[in-house]
């Protein structure tokens, strides 16, 4: 039975995934072309106030989704051995070091999509120690510059942040915090013109951050679609997708309308009744890292157990996370208010963990999958806290504490056990007892 | 492990052992006194402030733990376990008399996460007796913007701190708070030259000692009490053993320079928060308080886990240099491995000017002396005493 599940791929049926996709790698390799004809190329942190850059029209890439694709194509065991031999630890940072390895090939041109354009600057927050590291050697690696982003903690916060991000944002942080934010905006920025002699233009940058905005609107209203539809229409692999790509180009018209078309396909699936599965029961919500390499293996349990993920956690996060209005106001503080948090909103309590249970409740889930990065000290989210408040609030949690990038760590049949035995003992029965409670 | 006999028999050594040994005695004198105790995490948090409000700060460690059953609630197996430990003393109640507030800086990214988690539980665990949490969010880039933010980092701290004693802190209290500590770091600092050199006259355990010490008692008593010291330990006789640097894991309890001490090696300088870190750089007593303190706090000797990887090695060779160290050794625990990413480059560095280096990861803690360890321990000391 193991060898029939391994044969499972995660299915896409929205034509919006497959256009994100393909748009994506047509993008990549213009990026690629551009900087073969001498345009600078920045390689950035996922964290990294990108919309600066697309502002300058300079290309880059992103670390987290050059990580991704090469874990889908099981690079990263290649990278870390590469990485062991110069003298490094093959097995911390799995998450963040994968373009290290990747620098290192002898023939880089081996590496997804015939590897990565030539590097001039890299840029990352400091939200790890080991993160400043992997970005300072991998500009070494690629003879680029660094640029660094410090960070600051919040030492104020508030368990209700989602409902004051879109337009309250400057109430949401200390005033200090994001000034000095602001003030780390225009260094990179005096960085950038200097580095690729192009001009940061604020009218532009405006316009930018606008259209941003339009893009978070119809993801905001997929959400709310989906969460009010009462079944799930496509899958979460496929939600994904169709959502993170056109956040990796969020500030283009492409991406505007990218979202748009989203929505429009998801109300059209919708009104016509079209279910990801006819016998959905169980509905799962993903926390902590994405399983990257093993994407298809949910639809054995989609079968078996009509288990689904809405995946609408996604959606919650574009909405809550990047949409800020009054930009006008001033735009870098509002840009500011955006990247400043995203640290808070994702790896930190209270703001991931009510969130979370908020998300949850709105959505019907019947439980989370909550995947802890097991060598990734950034990743560790106060999964226990997120875990308690879920579980407090009636949903169970499978937590399973894995190398998300390291398809040769993941045991498929004893995963597949201990997911079915979640199923069965916490899930089902809690199941029932919502169910019953609802029927009275 | 033991001292020898010359440490044994000055009496100022033996109070600073009995400090080091004891650590919360002094805190409990205070506290019996009806006087205010911080515990403090992580090397950046200005004592100075606290000792200016006539307060005491007590570092939190994690020695002696055996049980983290508590902490396991809270925290994801990525933290290691020293600190695992210290955070285990702070959620099991040990410390909810002793302090009246833990302050805990930004000197690993591991403490801004404990920071949170512990804000976090006395937001949604009212039956867990933590003292009241502060954070100061000292920055590490050694940009002019970041220095700015440091000094109202540091302002907001003092004020903070005013409101905890109920009295203002003024700038005369802050100048004679930083003299004070000044002249302790100055005395180890004294103290530790004689473990430096080709004749070093201290063993690394006693180091650990002396130095160790200081962050359990008031600052001018140990001061003193280590001037008292220098007089003797200038005539202790010479270590005859490879000279090591040791870089990694936080030394807080003496296992470690012990068990390489019995292998016939010394550890003569560290640039961990326990060892030479502590006592780099003093406040600018002629500056304005508060950008001298958080000068001296963001601009010391690198933090090898907040430093750009150029300037740990060049900091590694500079020091190694200075002090006469024959081999470094690189030692860290399991999930404290951010050193590593350092390594291949200080390695390549001190092959240059002759110096031999070693690295020994995923330790567990507190330290097992397995036959494995020693055998590579000892096959390092062995190789530095070959270049001797």
């Amino acid at each position: 039975m193991a060898e029939e599940k391994k044969e499972f791929r995660s299915k896409k049926k929205l034509k919006c995934t497959a256009a994100a996709t393909a748009y994506q790698k047509a993008y990549f390799f213009d990026l690629k072309e551009r900087v073969e004809r001498g345009e600078k190329c920045g390689y950035l942190n996922a964290d990294v106030p990108m919309e600066i850059l697309r502002a300058m029209d300079i290309p880059f890439v992103v670390n987290q989704w050059w990580t991704a694709l090469s874990a889908a194509k099981q690079m990263n065991a290649q990278y870390f051995e590469l990485m062991a031999e110069k003298g490094y630890r093959g097995d911390i940072c799995t998450y963040c070091a994968g373009a290290l390895g990747a620098s290192m090939l002898p023939d880089k041109s081996t590496a997804p999509w015939g590897g990565l354009p030539k590097i001039s600057f890299t840029v990352t927050r400091l939200t790890c120690d080991c993160q400043m590291k992997i970005f300072d050697l991998l500009s070494k690696q690629y003879g680029a510059k660094f640029y660094p982003m410090e960070n600051t903690t919040p030492l104020k916060y508030d368990t209700n942040w989602f409902d004051m991000c879109h337009d309250n944002w400057e109430d949401m942080f200390e005033p200090d915090r994001l000034d000095a934010m602001v003030a780390d905006l225009r260094g990179l920025i005096t960085f950038l013109e200097m580095e690729t002699g192009k001009m940061f233009d604020m009218n532009k940058f405006i316009k930018m951050m606008n259209l941003i905005n339009e893009q978070e609107m119809w993801f905001e209203k997929a959400r709310q679609l989906l969460l009010n539809c009462g079944f799930t229409t496509v899958s979460q692999a496929d939600l994904t997708a169709a959502i993170l790509i056109p956040q990796w180009h969020r500030g283009t018209e492409w991406a505007r309308d990218q979202a748009k078309s989203l929505y429009e396909e998801l109300k059209e699936r919708v009104d016509k009744g079209e279910k990801q599965i006819p016998n959905e029961r169980i509905r799962m919500e993903s926390k902590g890292r994405g399983l990257w390499f093993n994407q298809g293996f949910f639809q054995y349990f989609e079968e078996k157990y009509g288990l689904v993920f809405p995946g609408i956690s996604h959606l919650t996060f574009a909405s809550h996370a990047y949409m800020r209005n009054n930009v006008e106001k001033d735009p870098l503080r509002a840009l500011a208010a955006r990247y400043g948090i995203m640290e808070d909103v994702i790896h930190t309590p209270p703001w991931n963990n009510c969130a979370a249970v908020a998300d949850c409740k709105e959505g019907d889930i019947d439980a989370v999958m909550y995947i802890v990065s097991s060598n990734c000290m950034l990743a560790v989210d106060g999964s226990n806290f997120q875990i308690n408040e879920l579980e407090r609030a009636g949903i169970p949690v499978f937590a399973v504490r894995l190398d998300p990038t390291n398809a040769k760590a993941w045991n498929q049949d004893e995963m597949t056990k201990m997911f079915e035995e979640f199923i069965e003992t916490r899930v089902l029965p809690r199941k029932r007892e919502k169910e019953a409670e609802r029927s009275k | 492990m033991s001292f020898r006999e010359c440490a044994l028999n000055n009496s100022s050594f033996i109070a600073l052992k009995q400090a080091y040994d004891d650590r919360e005695k002094v805190a409990r004198e205070w506290k019996a006194a009806g006087k205010t105790v911080i515990g403090t995490m992580g090397n950046d948090v200005p004592d100075e402030v606290l000792i200016a409000a006539g307060m005491l700060p007590v570092r939190i460690y994690g020695s002696g733990v055996t049980s983290t059953e508590n902490a396991a609630k809270f925290l994801e197996l990525n933290f290691d376990q020293i600190v695992r430990c210290q955070f285990e003393k702070l959620v099991n109640g040990e410390y909810a008399e002793l302090f009246d507030k833990v302050v805990i800086s930004s000197s690993t990214d591991v403490l801004i996460r404990i920071y949170s988690y512990i804000r976090e539980i006395h937001r949604t665990e009212p039956d867990v007796k933590v003292p009241k949490e502060y954070f100061v969010d000292i920055l590490f880039t050694p940009y002019l913007q970041h220095q700015l933010r440091n000094e109202f980092v540091v302002d907001k701290f003092i004020k903070t701190v005013g409101e905890w004693a109920g009295h203002e802190i003024s700038d005369e209290d802050l100048r004679r708070a930083s003299a004070i500590c000044n002249e302790d770091r100055q005395a180890m600092r004294e103290f530790s030259a004689l473990r430096y050199g080709e004749q070093p006259r201290v063993m690394g355990t006693e180091a650990l000692v002396v130095i160790g010490s200081s962050l359990f008692m008031e600052k001018d008593k140990h001061a003193a009490l280590v001037r008292e010291l220098l007089k003797d330990a200038v005539n202790w006789p010479v270590v005859d053993a490879p000279r090591i640097y040791m870089t990694g894991s936080v030394q807080e309890n003496l296992a470690l320079y012990g068990l390489i001490e019995e292998l016939g090696g010394n550890v003569i300088t560290e640039d961990h928060d326990w060892g030479d870190r502590h006592f780099d750089t003093d406040v600018d007593l002629n500056a304005i308080p508060v950008k001298a303190i958080a000068a001296r706090y963001m601009c010391r000797m690198v933090s090898p886990k907040k430093s750009f990887i150029d300037d740990h090695v060049a900091a590694t060779v500079a020091h190694t240099k200075k002090t006469g160290a024959q081999g470094l050794l690189l030692y860290s625990i399991v999930e404290d491995e951010t050193f590593a990413w350092d390594y291949p480059n200080q390695r390549e560095a001190l092959a240059d000017i002759g110096v031999k280096t070693t690295a020994i990861g995923r330790q567990g803690y507190p330290l097992k002396a397995t036959d494995e360890l020693k055998a590579e321990l000892k096959g390092f000391i062995d190789q530095l005493k070959e270049v001797k």
